[in-house]
């Protein structure tokens, strides 16, 4: 037998393609299956974080919040640089936590929600349903009911130096990230206990200093996975 | 029901079977662009190099330094990356900068004070029509303030789609290389309808090379035209 081609749906006359010298047969990536739900982005900047910023201090939260849907988290980013000199060289770090039982949102900080219709990677797709997303301005942020899973998900080390303009985490580095074939990081619909994830400083802050970071998040919403 | 004998696929034009892996099973793939029918597949930047005196280097909040809008409406236009580079020339004050990538809706003029960047090539194949997005640019001068588009000539999301903070000012910062988009996060672009746009903002925060010079805005946009249908 020579063979049977493998044809499209409404392109029900078209066959797919096979390399001669590869043996590979062609494919094209497309994002999830999103249906009426959507892919979003949203990025922000801290202000200028006060010194001795406490270890286990929450600087950034995203709050999932439906009752129905799935949050998929492809990728968390995050830089930090020096304001003011630090007046001591230390070792820093940020952990990512996945939160759970999150009864009571948190608050303080700067709100990044984005407002209906807005942060779509395509103008046709629906409002994202997160519940709340926020990031420091000048101290921690209030934690709000919940519980944070003990040992984090990712986290990043650094080193502060007593230089003033100078960055701690360059841009573009990643807390987490989900490349196509790798398993994202799933926030699931509850009733109430709702979930979600936070960025906390791992290590004390020196009493001398001052810092500022910013955060991008990448993520998915989907009816099912 | 009972097992079928084995069955094998075939090609369209190359009539040949694909292969099957001997120890992994896996069927082999190779990845494929968009189907971009008429349209095409497109790369285009430029670099420019910014004095102190500029929009850039006051107390600007947010200036628009580069965006590629969407004014046609044959096509939708999938950004697939952007990427900056930024490096000083010339001392200037260390602090904290950040770029931010905004998108636009329902433009109804092209940007004031901007240069647009002549695009009679930048095709990824040269059978690639020319392409249908337009790009602009900040042209280093202090009349190019704030947002590319007013508030009555667009609508801007409150948030940003995403950002970087990078360190400059001091002499010898960088070469910092950010990544301000890339398609591969989440397998899907941003996706540009007709009079839509998306805009890479300086946001100078508590101020950026107030006395310095830099090479700001090296820029790299890619990117899709294909049917709207995508």
């Amino acid at each position: 037998m020579a063979g049977i081609q493998l044809v499209g749906n409404v392109n029900n006359t078209t066959a797919q393609e096979v390399e001669v010298n590869t043996k590979a047969a062609r494919v094209v990536i497309r994002p999830d299956d999103f249906g009426s739900l959507g892919i979003y982005g949203v990025g922000g900047i801290s202000g200028t974080m006060a010194a001795a910023l406490a270890a286990a201090a929450d600087i950034f939260q995203f709050r999932w919040t439906s009752t129905t849907n799935f949050c998929l988290i492809k990728s968390v980013s995050i830089s930090a640089g020096s304001v003011a000199a630090m007046t001591t060289a230390q070792g820093a770090g940020f952990n990512l936590n996945k939160v759970t039982a999150w009864t009571a949102d948190g608050s303080g900080g700067t709100t990044l929600t984005p407002a209906a219709g807005q942060n779509k990677l395509r103008t046709s797709m629906g409002s994202t349903g997160v519940g709340s997303i926020r990031i420091a301005s000048t101290a921690a942020l209030t934690n709000g009911t919940r519980t944070v899973d003990t040992t984090a998900i990712a986290g990043l080390a650094f080193g502060i130096t007593t230089t003033a303009g100078v960055s701690y985490i360059t841009p573009s580095a990643d807390l987490f990230r989900s490349n196509a074939g790798d398993y994202p990081f799933i926030l699931s619909p509850q009733a109430s206990n709702f979930e979600g994830f936070v960025i906390q400083n791992s290590i004390l802050m020196g009493a001398g200093g001052t810092f500022t970071f910013a955060v991008k998040v990448i993520w998915e919403e989907l009816t099912a996975y | 029901m009972a097992a079928i004998g084995s069955i094998q696929l075939v090609g369209n034009a190359n009539s040949t079977n694909p292969e099957v892996e001997l120890n992994n099973l896996a069927l082999r793939d190779v990845i494929r662009s968009n189907d971009f029918t008429y349209a095409g597949s497109f790369s285009a930047g430029n670099q420019r190099t910014y004095a102190s005196s500029s929009s850039i280097g006051s107390t600007v909040a947010v200036t628009g330094m580069t965006v590629i809008l969407n004014s046609g409406d044959g096509v939708v236009v999938l950004v697939k990356r952007l990427t900056i580079g930024i490096s000083v020339f010339t001392a200037g004050t260390a602090a904290p900068s950040s770029l931010q990538l905004m998108r636009a809706y329902g433009f109804s003029a092209p940007p004031a004070n901007r240069i647009l960047l002549l695009q009679s090539q930048g095709q990824l194949k040269t059978a690639n029509p020319t392409p249908q997005a337009l790009i602009f640019e900040h042209p280093a001068s202090t009349a190019a303030t704030g947002a590319m588009f007013s508030a009555t000539a667009a609508t801007y999301d409150v948030n940003p789609i995403t950002n970087q903070l990078f360190m400059a000012g001091a002499k010898g910062t960088g070469p910092v290389a950010l990544v301000m988009w890339d398609w591969r996060d989440t397998g899907m672009p941003i996706v540009l309808q007709a009079n839509e746009a998306l805009e890479c903002q300086m946001n100078v925060g508590s101020g950026f090379g107030t006395t310095g010079t830099f090479s700001g805005m090296g820029y790299e946009w890619q990117w899709d035209e294909v049917a709207p249908t995508w």
